[in-house]
């Protein structure tokens, strides 16, 4: 009984509705209607990608290289290899898409464990996490995730590894400190006193309390990684070549763009409505999250 | 004041240690041989075997390390493995070119992104609020990169405004020539700044205006622009300069995508080169630089506080 009572404050059984009244509330403002109208077609790209009538991203054509925009059959031109851009960019949005949110998952599978062990945890423990966190943060995090990726090599799955452990401190910080309030709250004792498990306790009674505190830095968070790793690739150690990657675009377009900007205006601007649109998100889940915020932005 | 700054100083020293010791760490674990990398790929065994034990790379890790402490605590950070240059002498020269980017940066956003969040707040919710708050979304979710080279292609290729990059005309020079080749360096770099500091001032500033002593303000027939401008900036300022000094913090040692772009000769292109050439004394010696710079900075946001807020005092 008592423990039935302790699950009251927690989201687990979230009815549909409130999902789809956060949905209506976000399409409400121009921008969240922005927001969810760029996403949902950048997710429907990224999966109908092999079905759109596109050329082969991976087609080099050397007798059609550095053609400009509108070019038969090429909407948006041609790369320095003949390759058609329009279709790299569509291609490209799987591995940002991909490279984005499975970094910014991994950054809050870690930083919230380090940021639970720091914030339930002994006081020793959470002083030894939150010193090493210091020294992570007190580095700029271009050069952390470089020196991380000259450890562990080039490539996808690295730079997805290099890309996450920035973000590391980032949510451990928050969760600490989210916990450490949770940590007074009569529900959490009230679980406590009537035995739950350790394991139990974070699953079921903090980690859905900490979700809502951490919808929107997951949210805006994506957008940075996809920055961040298009960042990684342009000075050749993320994602390589051939892949059809936005940063590696942009990267392969360096020595060319003086005279055809086009090929890195295209792939640039893919990555800027992408961040935009979770920028926006962000924002916009903010004020659906925390009501004092509306007062006073908009 | 005094023993403010001395705490912070002594503060400051296990984090220094646990830096290097983590970069350190890093570099020895990563692949790939300095010697190796150095001598090419046609060199003997014997060779490398011999570079290596002149390097002192044939020694234990734990050994190279202490030996390289010892030689810090004394001011020398030693000699670059691929300049051949002491590395204190290259990474003060690079820092210098970094730190001339990075304030033109931080001066620029703070010009741009305190009068847009001024003019966004004032006139709330009218159309120049949305348009200002459109642009500073656009600005801070663009890659520094791309923009940097879509301005080299408007402002130097069409409008030949601006030089392509490099930090000054070869023969030429003089600080005119500097200005001339930081413009578009800085405002790519500090442009996504701009953009979250015009929506900080913004949301500050609207916070502020709504407080009690704004509103004896102008019940005291102050002309609005002074209630703005002295009462509620002036309060708004403490929080800007903690934004702009840890944002500046990260620019000394963050700038490289920038830098690489604009072939800026800074320490962040320094340092992605030596940790691709595994110039173990060159990263070691850039980091610390970077490292002790962060902290320096964040002491004197501290300091500016009292400054800018009487109330704040160090003792």
């Amino acid at each position: 009984m008592a423990e039935r009572a302790a699950n009251v404050p927690t989201v687990g059984h979230r009815p549909a509705n409130v999902t789809f009244g956060i949905l209506r509330r976000l399409a409400a403002s121009p921008q969240g209607t922005f927001a969810m109208v760029v996403l949902a077609a950048l997710i429907f790209v990224s999966i109908a990608a092999p079905f759109l009538p596109l050329p082969d991203p991976f087609q080099s054509d050397p007798a059609s290289r550095l053609r400009p925009p509108m070019t038969q059959g090429h909407a948006l031109g041609t790369d320095e290899l003949g390759r058609d851009i329009l279709s790299r960019i569509v291609w490209g949005s799987r591995l940002s898409l991909g490279v984005g949110l499975g970094a910014m998952l991994a950054s809050f599978a870690v930083g919230t464990a380090l940021g639970i062990f720091a914030g339930t945890g002994a006081n020793w423990l959470d002083q030894i996490v939150m010193r090493l966190l210091d020294v992570l943060m007190s580095f700029p995090y271009v050069l952390l995730s470089i020196a991380i990726v000259a450890v562990i090599g080039p490539g996808l799955i690295n730079t997805v590894i290099a890309v996450a452990a920035i973000g590391v401190p980032t949510y451990a910080r928050i969760v600490r400190s989210a916990c450490l309030t949770l940590r007074e709250e009569e529900f959490i004792s009230a679980a406590v006193a009537i035995g739950v498990s350790p394991a139990r306790l974070v699953l079921r009674h903090y980690l859905p309390n900490l979700f809502s505190v951490l919808i929107v830095t997951m949210t805006l968070d994506v957008g940075a990684k996809i920055t961040a790793a298009a960042g990684l690739s342009f000075i050749g150690l993320g994602i390589q070549p051939p892949a059809a990657d936005w940063g590696a675009m942009l990267a392969s377009g360096r020595s060319y763009f003086l005279l055809t900007p086009h090929v890195v205006v295209f792939p640039g601007l893919a990555i800027l409505l992408t961040v935009m649109a979770f920028n926006l998100l962000g924002d916009k889940l903010q004020e659906l999250v925390d009501p004092k915020f509306t007062k006073g932005s908009r | 004041m005094g023993p403010f700054l001395l705490r912070r100083a002594l503060l400051s020293l296990p984090t220094l240690l646990l830096v290097s010791v983590a970069v350190f760490s890093m570099l020895h674990a990563s692949p790939g041989d300095p010697a190796e990398l150095l001598l090419g790929p046609f060199a003997s065994q014997e060779q490398i075997a011999r570079i290596s034990s002149e390097l002192g790379l044939d020694q234990p890790v734990v050994i190279q390390f202490a030996r390289w402490f010892s030689h810090v605590v004394q001011g020398d950070l030693g000699r670059s493995y691929s300049l051949r240059l002491p590395v204190l002498q290259e990474v003060t020269r690079k820092y210098r070119a970094t730190l001339m980017l990075a304030t033109a940066a931080v001066v620029m956003s703070s010009l741009i992104g305190i009068s847009a969040g001024v003019i966004a707040a004032v006139f709330r919710g009218t159309f120049l609020d949305s348009l200002v708050m459109v642009l500073a979304l656009v600005g801070l979710s663009v890659p520094v990169f791309w923009l940097g080279m879509i301005l080299i292609v408007v402002f130097s290729v069409r409008a030949q405004l601006f030089p392509v990059g490099g930090m000054v005309t070869p023969g030429a020079g003089g600080p005119l020539d500097y200005l001339h080749h930081l413009v578009l360096p800085a405002l790519a770099l500090g442009t996504a700044n701009a953009g979250y500091l015009a929506r900080f001032v913004r949301s500050s500033l609207i916070e502020v205006l709504g407080e009690d002593y704004v509103r004896t303000a102008v019940a005291k027939g102050i002309a609005r622009r002074a209630v703005v401008l002295k009462h509620a900036l002036r309060n708004v300022m403490v929080r800007v300069v903690t934004v702009q000094g840890i944002q500046f913090g990260y620019l000394l040692g963050g700038a490289v995508l920038t830098e690489t772009v604009f072939s800026w000769p800074g320490i962040g292109s320094l340092m992605l080169q030596a940790i691709l050439s595994r110039d173990f004394p060159l990263v070691q010696g850039a980091v610390l630089i970077v490292a002790v710079s962060f902290i320096v900075v964040n002491v004197l946001v501290d300091l500016a506080y009292s400054l800018i807020d009487p109330r704040v005092r160090y003792g």
